[in-house]
Protein backbone atom coordinates (compact mmCIF):
# COMPACT_ATOMS: atom_id res chain seq x y z
CA UNK A 1 0.00 0.00 0.00
CA UNK A 2 2.58 2.40 1.09
CA UNK A 3 4.62 1.69 -1.92
CA UNK A 4 1.16 2.05 -4.43
CA UNK A 5 1.37 5.80 -2.19
CA UNK A 6 4.94 6.65 -2.78
CA UNK A 7 4.37 5.34 -6.87
CA UNK A 8 1.06 7.79 -6.99
CA UNK A 9 3.20 10.43 -5.87
CA UNK A 10 6.33 10.59 -8.02
CA UNK A 11 3.94 10.10 -10.94
CA UNK A 12 2.25 13.03 -9.89
CA UNK A 13 5.24 15.23 -9.21
CA UNK A 14 6.34 14.25 -13.08
CA UNK A 15 3.38 15.37 -14.13
CA UNK A 16 3.38 18.80 -12.22
CA UNK A 17 6.87 19.16 -13.84
CA UNK A 18 5.71 17.77 -17.00
CA UNK A 19 3.14 20.27 -17.10
CA UNK A 20 4.97 22.98 -15.75
CA UNK A 21 7.78 23.16 -18.54
CA UNK A 22 5.25 22.68 -21.05
CA UNK A 23 4.16 26.07 -19.50
CA UNK A 24 7.21 27.45 -20.36
CA UNK A 25 7.91 26.29 -23.31
CA UNK A 26 4.68 27.93 -24.52
CA UNK A 27 5.12 30.75 -22.76
CA UNK A 28 8.79 30.87 -24.24
CA UNK A 29 6.80 30.25 -27.97
CA UNK A 30 4.61 32.85 -27.28
CA UNK A 31 7.00 35.43 -26.60
CA UNK A 32 9.34 34.20 -30.00
CA UNK A 33 5.79 34.45 -31.53
CA UNK A 34 5.38 38.19 -30.43
CA UNK A 35 9.46 38.68 -30.82
CA UNK A 36 9.36 37.62 -34.70
CA UNK A 37 5.70 38.42 -35.93
CA UNK A 38 6.13 42.57 -37.15
CA UNK A 39 3.86 44.31 -39.86
CA UNK A 40 6.69 45.08 -42.46
CA UNK A 41 6.15 49.23 -43.79
CA UNK A 42 7.88 50.52 -46.65
CA UNK A 43 9.34 54.10 -44.76
CA UNK A 44 6.82 56.08 -46.62
CA UNK A 45 4.21 53.54 -45.63
CA UNK A 46 5.27 53.96 -42.16
CA UNK A 47 5.62 57.56 -41.80
CA UNK A 48 2.05 58.13 -43.03
CA UNK A 49 0.86 56.31 -39.94
CA UNK A 50 3.74 57.06 -37.39
CA UNK A 51 1.77 58.80 -34.93
CA UNK A 52 -0.89 55.29 -34.64
CA UNK A 53 2.49 53.08 -34.34
CA UNK A 54 4.78 55.38 -31.73
CA UNK A 55 6.21 52.95 -29.22
CA UNK A 56 5.12 49.28 -31.04
CA UNK A 57 7.62 47.00 -32.96
CA UNK A 58 7.43 47.15 -36.41
CA UNK A 59 9.68 46.25 -39.47
CA UNK A 60 10.88 49.31 -41.78
CA UNK A 61 12.12 48.84 -45.24
CA UNK A 62 14.71 51.17 -47.04
CA UNK A 63 17.84 52.25 -48.40
CA UNK A 64 20.77 52.90 -46.36
CA UNK A 65 22.07 56.79 -47.40
CA UNK A 66 24.18 56.92 -44.49
CA UNK A 67 26.14 54.91 -41.25
CA UNK A 68 27.83 57.01 -38.76
CA UNK A 69 31.26 56.80 -39.99
CA UNK A 70 33.02 56.31 -36.68
CA UNK A 71 31.05 54.01 -34.12
CA UNK A 72 28.51 52.72 -36.73
CA UNK A 73 25.99 53.45 -33.95
CA UNK A 74 22.98 54.96 -36.15
CA UNK A 75 22.45 54.98 -39.90
CA UNK A 76 19.85 56.74 -41.99
CA UNK A 77 17.39 55.46 -44.69
CA UNK A 78 15.36 56.47 -47.45
CA UNK A 79 12.03 55.05 -48.66
CA UNK A 80 10.72 56.30 -52.14
CA UNK A 81 11.22 59.61 -51.31
CA UNK A 82 14.46 60.41 -51.57
CA UNK A 83 14.39 63.72 -49.41
CA UNK A 84 12.95 62.05 -46.28
CA UNK A 85 15.40 60.71 -44.35
CA UNK A 86 14.30 58.30 -41.38
CA UNK A 87 16.97 57.45 -38.37
CA UNK A 88 17.95 54.41 -36.88
CA UNK A 89 19.78 53.73 -33.77
CA UNK A 90 21.81 50.73 -33.45
CA UNK A 91 19.58 48.68 -29.80
CA UNK A 92 19.38 45.13 -29.19
CA UNK A 93 20.75 42.91 -31.02
CA UNK A 94 22.22 45.28 -33.60
CA UNK A 95 26.32 46.27 -32.55
CA UNK A 96 26.08 48.67 -35.59
CA UNK A 97 25.69 49.41 -39.02
CA UNK A 98 29.06 49.12 -41.24
CA UNK A 99 29.88 51.67 -43.53
CA UNK A 100 29.41 49.14 -46.44
CA UNK A 101 25.86 49.06 -45.96
CA UNK A 102 25.41 51.97 -48.01
CA UNK A 103 23.51 52.16 -50.60
CA UNK A 104 22.02 47.87 -49.90
CA UNK A 105 18.15 47.97 -48.89
CA UNK A 106 17.50 46.43 -45.08
CA UNK A 107 14.74 45.48 -43.47
CA UNK A 108 14.80 46.69 -40.00
CA UNK A 109 12.78 45.07 -36.87
CA UNK A 110 12.40 47.35 -34.26
CA UNK A 111 10.24 50.03 -31.76
CA UNK A 112 8.93 53.73 -33.51
CA UNK A 113 10.11 56.44 -31.74
CA UNK A 114 8.75 59.60 -31.77
CA UNK A 115 10.53 63.18 -30.35
CA UNK A 116 8.28 65.75 -30.00
CA UNK A 117 9.62 69.11 -30.75
CA UNK A 118 7.76 71.94 -28.67
CA UNK A 119 6.36 74.78 -29.77
CA UNK A 120 8.60 76.80 -27.04
CA UNK A 121 11.69 75.34 -28.46
CA UNK A 122 10.50 75.67 -32.18
CA UNK A 123 10.18 79.54 -31.55
CA UNK A 124 13.39 79.52 -29.79
CA UNK A 125 14.91 77.52 -32.69
CA UNK A 126 13.59 80.33 -35.21
CA UNK A 127 14.84 83.10 -33.14
CA UNK A 128 18.22 81.88 -32.84
CA UNK A 129 18.85 81.29 -36.92
CA UNK A 130 16.82 84.47 -37.26
CA UNK A 131 19.57 86.71 -35.28
CA UNK A 132 22.43 84.17 -37.71
CA UNK A 133 20.77 85.58 -40.73
CA UNK A 134 22.73 87.76 -43.01
CA UNK A 135 21.17 87.52 -46.08
CA UNK A 136 24.46 85.49 -47.63
CA UNK A 137 23.87 81.60 -46.19
CA UNK A 138 21.20 79.42 -48.15
CA UNK A 139 21.40 76.87 -45.05
CA UNK A 140 19.51 79.71 -43.27
CA UNK A 141 17.00 80.39 -45.79
CA UNK A 142 16.26 76.14 -45.96
CA UNK A 143 16.43 76.37 -41.85
CA UNK A 144 13.49 78.77 -41.58
CA UNK A 145 11.47 76.98 -44.23
CA UNK A 146 12.08 74.03 -42.22
CA UNK A 147 10.65 75.92 -39.03
CA UNK A 148 7.78 77.32 -41.06
CA UNK A 149 6.64 73.97 -42.88
CA UNK A 150 6.73 72.68 -38.93
CA UNK A 151 4.60 75.71 -37.79
CA UNK A 152 1.97 75.39 -40.80
CA UNK A 153 2.03 71.76 -39.91
CA UNK A 154 1.46 72.35 -36.27
CA UNK A 155 -1.57 75.20 -37.07
CA UNK A 156 -2.99 72.77 -39.66
CA UNK A 157 -3.49 70.04 -37.11
CA UNK A 158 -4.54 71.91 -34.44
CA UNK A 159 -0.95 70.44 -31.89
CA UNK A 160 1.50 72.72 -29.89
CA UNK A 161 4.25 70.42 -31.01
CA UNK A 162 5.48 68.68 -34.24
CA UNK A 163 6.54 65.24 -33.82
CA UNK A 164 9.94 63.45 -35.54
CA UNK A 165 10.27 59.85 -35.42
CA UNK A 166 13.53 57.42 -35.70
CA UNK A 167 13.86 53.88 -34.63
CA UNK A 168 15.26 52.25 -31.97
CA UNK A 169 16.28 48.86 -34.24
CA UNK A 170 16.78 45.92 -32.62
CA UNK A 171 17.52 43.30 -35.53
CA UNK A 172 18.03 43.56 -39.81
CA UNK A 173 18.25 42.04 -42.52
CA UNK A 174 19.96 42.83 -45.68
CA UNK A 175 17.04 42.50 -48.69
CA UNK A 176 18.74 40.49 -51.51
CA UNK A 177 17.27 40.88 -55.08
CA UNK A 178 18.39 37.81 -56.75
CA UNK B 1 89.99 7.12 -55.47
CA UNK B 2 90.45 4.93 -52.20
CA UNK B 3 88.07 4.91 -48.71
CA UNK B 4 90.26 7.38 -46.83
CA UNK B 5 90.05 10.03 -49.88
CA UNK B 6 86.30 9.52 -50.44
CA UNK B 7 86.09 10.46 -46.68
CA UNK B 8 88.54 13.35 -46.59
CA UNK B 9 87.12 14.21 -50.00
CA UNK B 10 84.03 14.86 -47.85
CA UNK B 11 85.63 16.49 -45.20
CA UNK B 12 86.72 19.15 -47.74
CA UNK B 13 83.19 19.68 -49.29
CA UNK B 14 82.01 20.24 -45.58
CA UNK B 15 84.47 22.45 -44.83
CA UNK B 16 84.30 24.13 -47.97
CA UNK B 17 80.87 24.89 -47.63
CA UNK B 18 81.30 26.30 -43.38
CA UNK B 19 83.77 28.29 -44.81
CA UNK B 20 81.64 29.84 -47.45
CA UNK B 21 78.90 30.36 -44.89
CA UNK B 22 81.27 31.27 -41.94
CA UNK B 23 84.21 33.18 -43.11
CA UNK B 24 82.53 36.43 -45.03
CA UNK B 25 80.51 37.61 -42.01
CA UNK B 26 83.73 37.56 -40.34
CA UNK B 27 85.26 39.73 -43.16
CA UNK B 28 82.20 42.05 -43.17
CA UNK B 29 82.01 42.20 -39.51
CA UNK B 30 86.23 43.44 -39.51
CA UNK B 31 85.69 46.00 -42.57
CA UNK B 32 82.04 47.15 -42.63
CA UNK B 33 81.60 50.40 -41.79
CA UNK B 34 77.86 52.03 -40.59
CA UNK B 35 76.07 53.33 -43.36
CA UNK B 36 72.61 54.90 -42.93
CA UNK B 37 70.13 57.25 -45.11
CA UNK B 38 68.83 60.22 -44.38
CA UNK B 39 65.52 61.06 -43.18
CA UNK B 40 63.11 63.02 -46.36
CA UNK B 41 60.30 64.40 -46.00
CA UNK B 42 57.94 66.80 -48.05
CA UNK B 43 58.00 70.20 -47.26
CA UNK B 44 54.12 71.48 -47.53
CA UNK B 45 55.36 75.10 -47.37
CA UNK B 46 58.86 74.88 -49.66
CA UNK B 47 56.93 72.69 -51.77
CA UNK B 48 60.04 70.18 -52.52
CA UNK B 49 61.20 66.94 -50.38
CA UNK B 50 64.34 67.95 -47.96
CA UNK B 51 66.93 65.75 -46.19
CA UNK B 52 66.34 65.80 -42.24
CA UNK B 53 69.58 65.02 -39.89
CA UNK B 54 68.39 64.87 -36.73
CA UNK B 55 71.82 64.52 -35.54
CA UNK B 56 72.56 67.60 -36.60
CA UNK B 57 71.32 70.20 -34.18
CA UNK B 58 72.03 73.14 -35.84
CA UNK B 59 71.14 73.10 -39.12
CA UNK B 60 68.81 69.82 -39.65
CA UNK B 61 67.15 70.60 -42.48
CA UNK B 62 68.65 70.46 -45.82
CA UNK B 63 66.97 71.16 -49.11
CA UNK B 64 67.14 69.55 -52.76
CA UNK B 65 69.55 72.70 -53.58
CA UNK B 66 71.50 72.26 -50.65
CA UNK B 67 70.24 75.35 -48.83
CA UNK B 68 70.71 74.50 -44.82
CA UNK B 69 67.85 75.58 -42.60
CA UNK B 70 68.21 76.02 -38.64
CA UNK B 71 65.48 74.80 -36.36
CA UNK B 72 63.20 77.50 -35.67
CA UNK B 73 62.89 77.41 -39.97
CA UNK B 74 62.46 73.63 -40.42
CA UNK B 75 59.52 73.55 -37.63
CA UNK B 76 57.87 76.52 -39.72
CA UNK B 77 58.66 74.82 -42.95
CA UNK B 78 57.47 71.82 -41.73
CA UNK B 79 54.34 72.63 -39.84
CA UNK B 80 52.67 69.38 -40.56
CA UNK B 81 55.52 67.47 -39.75
CA UNK B 82 56.52 69.52 -36.37
CA UNK B 83 52.70 70.12 -35.17
CA UNK B 84 53.27 69.27 -31.91
CA UNK B 85 56.38 71.72 -31.38
CA UNK B 86 54.59 74.74 -33.27
CA UNK B 87 51.56 73.94 -30.81
CA UNK B 88 53.68 73.95 -27.64
CA UNK B 89 55.54 77.35 -28.78
CA UNK B 90 51.74 78.51 -29.90
CA UNK B 91 52.86 79.41 -33.59
CA UNK B 92 51.18 76.74 -35.57
CA UNK B 93 48.98 78.37 -37.90
CA UNK B 94 44.92 77.91 -38.11
CA UNK B 95 44.71 77.09 -41.14
CA UNK B 96 46.95 76.38 -44.38
CA UNK B 97 45.64 75.94 -47.67
CA UNK B 98 42.17 77.49 -46.74
CA UNK B 99 42.28 74.49 -44.63
CA UNK B 100 41.51 74.42 -40.65
CA UNK B 101 44.36 73.15 -38.78
CA UNK B 102 43.65 71.38 -35.56
CA UNK B 103 45.56 68.83 -33.87
CA UNK B 104 42.79 66.28 -34.37
CA UNK B 105 42.25 67.28 -37.84
CA UNK B 106 46.14 66.58 -38.07
CA UNK B 107 46.06 63.42 -36.52
CA UNK B 108 43.19 62.18 -38.31
CA UNK B 109 44.64 62.24 -41.69
CA UNK B 110 48.22 61.36 -40.80
CA UNK B 111 49.75 57.97 -42.22
CA UNK B 112 52.52 56.14 -41.05
CA UNK B 113 52.93 52.56 -42.81
CA UNK B 114 55.83 50.64 -43.40
CA UNK B 115 56.35 47.22 -45.83
CA UNK B 116 59.46 45.34 -44.93
CA UNK B 117 60.31 41.94 -47.14
CA UNK B 118 59.83 39.96 -44.34
CA UNK B 119 56.40 40.77 -43.36
CA UNK B 120 55.41 38.48 -46.74
CA UNK B 121 58.48 35.79 -45.87
CA UNK B 122 57.40 34.71 -43.13
CA UNK B 123 55.63 31.52 -41.86
CA UNK B 124 52.29 31.82 -41.07
CA UNK B 125 50.08 29.31 -38.97
CA UNK B 126 47.20 29.88 -41.25
CA UNK B 127 44.90 30.35 -38.18
CA UNK B 128 43.07 33.82 -37.62
CA UNK B 129 41.16 35.46 -35.33
CA UNK B 130 37.80 37.05 -36.50
CA UNK B 131 36.63 39.59 -34.41
CA UNK B 132 33.00 41.26 -34.22
CA UNK B 133 33.26 44.11 -35.89
CA UNK B 134 30.37 45.82 -34.32
CA UNK B 135 30.15 44.71 -30.54
CA UNK B 136 27.25 45.47 -28.78
CA UNK B 137 29.55 46.93 -25.89
CA UNK B 138 32.38 48.89 -26.11
CA UNK B 139 35.84 47.57 -27.31
CA UNK B 140 36.92 44.77 -29.20
CA UNK B 141 37.33 41.47 -27.63
CA UNK B 142 39.85 38.50 -28.78
CA UNK B 143 37.47 35.90 -30.33
CA UNK B 144 37.04 32.42 -28.80
CA UNK B 145 38.02 30.75 -31.55
CA UNK B 146 39.65 30.77 -35.15
CA UNK B 147 39.36 30.21 -38.54
CA UNK B 148 40.86 28.67 -41.48
CA UNK B 149 40.31 28.88 -44.97
CA UNK B 150 41.76 26.69 -47.07
CA UNK B 151 39.59 24.65 -49.15
CA UNK B 152 36.93 25.23 -46.83
CA UNK B 153 36.40 27.78 -44.06
CA UNK B 154 36.05 26.65 -40.56
CA UNK B 155 35.95 27.68 -37.13
CA UNK B 156 37.65 26.02 -34.14
CA UNK B 157 37.16 26.39 -30.73
CA UNK B 158 40.40 27.49 -29.22
CA UNK B 159 39.65 25.76 -25.89
CA UNK B 160 38.39 22.34 -27.04
CA UNK B 161 39.83 22.40 -30.53
CA UNK B 162 37.06 21.25 -31.74
CA UNK B 163 34.82 22.33 -35.19
CA UNK B 164 32.27 24.67 -34.68
CA UNK B 165 30.53 23.39 -37.61
CA UNK B 166 27.39 25.48 -37.29
CA UNK B 167 29.65 28.91 -37.38
CA UNK B 168 31.57 27.30 -40.31
CA UNK B 169 28.26 26.58 -42.25
CA UNK B 170 27.22 29.96 -41.99
CA UNK B 171 29.97 31.30 -43.47
CA UNK B 172 31.02 28.83 -45.96
CA UNK B 173 27.50 29.40 -47.41
CA UNK B 174 27.70 32.88 -47.37
CA UNK B 175 31.13 32.73 -49.15
CA UNK B 176 29.76 30.35 -52.01
CA UNK B 177 26.77 32.57 -51.98
CA UNK B 178 29.42 35.42 -53.00
CA UNK B 179 31.13 33.43 -55.97
CA UNK B 180 34.21 32.67 -53.43
CA UNK B 181 36.36 30.07 -55.26
CA UNK B 182 38.89 27.60 -53.25
CA UNK B 183 41.00 27.15 -52.36
CA UNK B 184 42.16 29.97 -50.78
CA UNK B 185 45.50 31.52 -51.96
CA UNK B 186 45.82 33.80 -48.56
CA UNK B 187 44.17 35.80 -45.82
CA UNK B 188 45.13 38.85 -44.65
CA UNK B 189 43.80 40.94 -41.38
CA UNK B 190 44.43 42.49 -38.19
CA UNK B 191 43.23 40.73 -35.26
CA UNK B 192 44.71 43.32 -33.01
CA UNK B 193 41.85 44.28 -30.20
CA UNK B 194 44.08 47.79 -29.24
CA UNK B 195 42.40 49.18 -32.52
CA UNK B 196 39.74 51.89 -33.23
CA UNK B 197 37.64 49.43 -35.61
CA UNK B 198 37.87 46.29 -37.33
CA UNK B 199 37.83 45.20 -40.73
CA UNK B 200 38.19 41.94 -40.57
CA UNK B 201 40.00 40.30 -43.24
CA UNK B 202 40.74 40.53 -47.26
CA UNK B 203 41.17 36.84 -48.67
CA UNK B 204 41.85 35.88 -52.46
CA UNK B 205 40.38 33.49 -53.65
CA UNK B 206 41.88 30.24 -56.19
CA UNK B 207 40.74 33.04 -59.09
CA UNK B 208 42.56 36.05 -57.91
CA UNK B 209 39.78 37.21 -57.04
CA UNK B 210 39.54 40.12 -53.31
CA UNK B 211 37.06 39.21 -50.86
CA UNK B 212 36.64 41.34 -48.14
CA UNK B 213 35.51 38.96 -44.99
CA UNK B 214 34.32 40.25 -41.67
CA UNK B 215 32.08 39.51 -39.01
CA UNK B 216 29.25 42.14 -38.13
CA UNK B 217 26.25 41.53 -35.75
CA UNK B 218 27.21 37.96 -35.03
CA UNK B 219 26.72 37.52 -38.80
CA UNK B 220 29.13 36.94 -42.01
CA UNK B 221 29.48 40.05 -44.03
CA UNK B 222 31.23 39.07 -47.18
CA UNK B 223 31.57 40.80 -50.45
CA UNK B 224 33.61 40.86 -53.30
CA UNK B 225 35.93 43.75 -53.52
CA UNK B 226 35.68 43.28 -57.94
CA UNK B 227 39.36 44.93 -58.05
CA UNK B 228 40.39 42.20 -59.70
CA UNK B 229 38.71 43.51 -62.71
CA UNK B 230 41.77 45.80 -63.05
CA UNK B 231 44.16 44.66 -60.51
CA UNK B 232 46.40 41.16 -60.32
CA UNK B 233 46.41 40.93 -56.32
CA UNK B 234 49.92 39.78 -55.22
CA UNK B 235 49.76 41.18 -51.48
CA UNK B 236 47.34 43.38 -49.18
CA UNK B 237 48.01 44.97 -46.17
CA UNK B 238 45.64 46.34 -43.47
CA UNK B 239 46.05 49.54 -42.31
CA UNK B 240 43.78 51.02 -39.69
CA UNK B 241 43.42 54.54 -41.39
CA UNK B 242 42.45 56.93 -38.54
CA UNK B 243 39.82 58.69 -41.13
CA UNK B 244 38.80 55.47 -42.30
CA UNK B 245 38.96 56.52 -45.32
CA UNK B 246 40.86 53.09 -46.72
CA UNK B 247 41.02 49.97 -45.87
CA UNK B 248 44.51 49.19 -46.76
CA UNK B 249 47.25 48.86 -49.39
CA UNK B 250 46.54 46.46 -52.40
CA UNK B 251 50.38 45.70 -53.81
CA UNK B 252 49.72 44.60 -57.60
CA UNK B 253 51.81 41.37 -59.19
CA UNK B 254 53.23 43.89 -61.60
CA UNK B 255 54.52 45.81 -58.52
CA UNK B 256 51.57 48.86 -58.59
CA UNK B 257 50.57 50.05 -55.07
CA UNK B 258 47.02 50.91 -54.59
CA UNK B 259 44.80 52.27 -51.52
CA UNK B 260 41.43 50.27 -51.24
CA UNK B 261 38.99 53.01 -50.46
CA UNK B 262 35.40 52.71 -49.14
CA UNK B 263 33.09 55.03 -50.71
CA UNK B 264 28.93 54.93 -50.11
CA UNK B 265 29.65 50.94 -49.69
CA UNK B 266 31.95 50.50 -53.00
CA UNK B 267 35.29 48.99 -52.85
CA UNK B 268 37.63 52.02 -54.99
CA UNK B 269 41.03 51.02 -55.41
CA UNK B 270 43.47 54.45 -56.06
CA UNK B 271 46.91 53.80 -57.56
CA UNK B 272 49.99 55.65 -55.93
CA UNK B 273 51.73 57.96 -58.47
CA UNK B 274 54.81 55.20 -57.51
CA UNK B 275 56.93 53.70 -59.62
CA UNK B 276 57.08 49.57 -59.24
CA UNK B 277 57.88 48.07 -55.94
CA UNK B 278 59.30 45.01 -55.63
CA UNK B 279 57.53 44.33 -51.98
CA UNK B 280 59.57 41.10 -52.22
CA UNK B 281 63.22 42.74 -52.01
CA UNK B 282 62.41 46.45 -51.49
CA UNK B 283 60.73 48.45 -47.93
CA UNK B 284 58.26 50.80 -48.01
CA UNK B 285 57.73 53.82 -45.65
CA UNK B 286 54.32 56.21 -45.96
CA UNK B 287 54.14 58.93 -44.01
CA UNK B 288 51.10 61.17 -45.08
CA UNK B 289 49.77 63.98 -43.53
CA UNK B 290 46.46 66.02 -44.31
CA UNK B 291 48.30 67.73 -47.37
CA UNK B 292 51.14 65.36 -48.64
CA UNK B 293 52.18 61.95 -48.50
CA UNK B 294 56.10 61.22 -48.28
CA UNK B 295 57.23 57.49 -49.45
CA UNK B 296 60.31 56.13 -49.04
CA UNK B 297 61.28 53.19 -51.19
CA UNK B 298 64.63 51.47 -50.01
CA UNK B 299 65.88 49.27 -52.69
CA UNK B 300 69.13 47.04 -51.99
CA UNK B 301 71.35 50.06 -53.59
CA UNK B 302 69.18 53.06 -53.17
CA UNK B 303 66.83 55.24 -51.62
CA UNK B 304 63.77 56.32 -53.81
CA UNK B 305 61.20 59.34 -52.21
CA UNK B 306 58.08 60.57 -54.02
CA UNK B 307 55.78 63.17 -52.63
CA UNK B 308 52.44 62.44 -53.48
CA UNK B 309 49.13 64.76 -53.30
CA UNK B 310 47.27 63.34 -50.23
CA UNK B 311 43.93 63.83 -52.38
CA UNK B 312 44.57 62.27 -55.40
CA UNK B 313 47.85 60.56 -54.95
CA UNK B 314 49.78 62.29 -57.84
CA UNK B 315 52.87 62.62 -57.48
CA UNK B 316 54.30 65.81 -57.42
CA UNK B 317 57.98 65.59 -56.28
CA UNK B 318 60.64 62.98 -56.16
CA UNK B 319 64.16 62.52 -55.19
CA UNK B 320 66.67 59.24 -54.77
CA UNK B 321 70.18 58.63 -52.62
CA UNK B 322 71.87 56.74 -54.41
CA UNK B 323 74.48 54.52 -51.94
CA UNK B 324 77.79 54.25 -52.55
CA UNK B 325 79.59 50.78 -52.45
CA UNK B 326 80.42 49.87 -48.69
CA UNK B 327 84.40 48.71 -48.33
CA UNK B 328 82.48 45.13 -48.00
CA UNK B 329 80.84 45.49 -51.21
CA UNK B 330 83.74 45.90 -53.07
CA UNK B 331 85.25 43.25 -51.76
CA UNK B 332 83.02 40.35 -51.57
CA UNK B 333 82.51 41.66 -55.88
CA UNK B 334 86.34 40.57 -56.21
CA UNK B 335 86.83 37.33 -53.36
CA UNK B 336 83.37 35.70 -53.24
CA UNK B 337 82.54 33.75 -56.61
CA UNK B 338 79.90 32.61 -54.43
CA UNK B 339 77.89 32.50 -50.93
CA UNK B 340 76.32 30.49 -48.50
CA UNK B 341 73.92 32.38 -46.11
CA UNK B 342 71.50 30.55 -43.96
CA UNK B 343 69.35 33.67 -43.21
CA UNK B 344 68.64 36.70 -45.32
CA UNK B 345 67.14 39.76 -44.48
CA UNK B 346 64.65 39.74 -46.59
CA UNK B 347 62.86 36.59 -45.07
CA UNK B 348 62.40 35.25 -41.60
CA UNK B 349 62.96 31.95 -42.88
CA UNK B 350 66.18 29.66 -42.10
CA UNK B 351 67.56 27.50 -45.16
CA UNK B 352 71.05 27.60 -47.17
CA UNK B 353 70.66 30.11 -50.02
CA UNK B 354 73.28 29.79 -52.46
CA UNK B 355 74.17 33.46 -53.88
CA UNK B 356 76.04 33.95 -56.92
CA UNK B 357 78.89 36.43 -57.54
CA UNK B 358 79.73 38.80 -60.23
CA UNK B 359 81.84 38.81 -62.73
CA UNK B 360 84.91 39.69 -61.02
CA UNK B 361 84.96 37.36 -58.39
CA UNK B 362 84.31 34.87 -61.04
CA UNK B 363 87.62 36.20 -63.15
CA UNK B 364 89.66 36.61 -59.97
CA UNK B 365 89.11 33.05 -58.93
CA UNK B 366 90.04 31.84 -62.04
CA UNK B 367 93.10 33.49 -62.12
CA UNK B 368 93.80 32.06 -58.70
CA UNK B 369 92.95 28.42 -59.80
CA UNK B 370 94.89 28.73 -62.90
CA UNK B 371 97.86 30.06 -61.05
CA UNK B 372 97.53 27.12 -58.49
CA UNK B 373 97.26 24.75 -61.30
CA UNK B 374 100.49 26.31 -62.44
CA UNK B 375 102.29 25.91 -59.56
CA UNK B 376 101.69 22.42 -58.39
CA UNK B 377 101.26 20.72 -62.00
CA UNK B 378 104.10 18.39 -61.37
CA UNK B 379 102.16 16.95 -58.04
CA UNK B 380 100.14 15.37 -60.42
CA UNK B 381 97.70 16.89 -62.95
CA UNK B 382 94.38 15.42 -61.69
CA UNK B 383 95.11 16.23 -58.58
CA UNK B 384 96.20 19.91 -59.79
CA UNK B 385 92.75 19.93 -62.02
CA UNK B 386 90.46 19.13 -59.06
CA UNK B 387 91.97 21.79 -56.61
CA UNK B 388 92.06 23.76 -58.90
CA UNK B 389 88.46 23.40 -60.04
CA UNK B 390 87.40 23.67 -56.15
CA UNK B 391 89.20 27.14 -56.29
CA UNK B 392 87.70 28.40 -59.49
CA UNK B 393 83.74 28.00 -57.58
CA UNK B 394 84.98 29.06 -54.22
CA UNK B 395 87.47 31.43 -54.43
CA UNK B 396 89.83 32.62 -51.94
CA UNK B 397 88.19 30.55 -49.34
CA UNK B 398 88.53 27.32 -51.43
CA UNK B 399 92.27 28.34 -51.62
CA UNK B 400 92.06 28.07 -48.33
CA UNK B 401 90.61 24.66 -48.06
CA UNK B 402 93.03 23.54 -50.56
CA UNK B 403 95.97 24.34 -48.38
CA UNK B 404 94.39 23.20 -45.13
CA UNK B 405 93.96 19.37 -46.63
CA UNK B 406 97.54 19.14 -48.56
CA UNK B 407 97.31 15.13 -48.65
CA UNK B 408 94.02 15.33 -50.65
CA UNK B 409 94.58 13.07 -53.53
Amino acid sequence: MKRTIFALAITLVMISCGSRQTKKESASQETKTELTATTTYTLDALLEGAAELVDKRVTVVGSITHTCKHSGRRCFIVGEDPNTTFRVEAKGEIGGFNRELIGSELAITGTLRERRLTKEYIKQHEEQVREKEDGSAESCGAEINNILAMKEWMKKNNKDYFSTYYMDGESFNVVENE
Amino acid sequence: MNHSNRLLMVVIIFATALSLWAVPPLIKMAIASPSSYPFVYYSSLLEELCEIDHQDRDYPMTDKSGRRYSVAQFDSLMPLFNYRQLMSNGTMPDSMRGVEITPSILRVNQVVFTHRPTDIHTPSLGLYGLLESMPLRVGLKSPKDLFRIEDRIEFIDATTNKIDHTKSDIFANMLSKRGYTYPSQWAIGDANTRKAYDEGYFSLDANGELFHIKMVNSRPYIRNTEVAKGINVKHFAMYPAADRRFYGFIFSVEGDVYILEGRDGEYIPLKLDLPNVNIDIDELLIMGNLFYWTVTITKPEREEYYALNAATLDLVDKYQIVQSKSLWSQVSDIILPIGISMSSPDSDYIYPRITLGGVKAWIVSSIIAAIFLLLNRKKGLKESVLKSGIITFTGIIGLIVVKLFPNFK
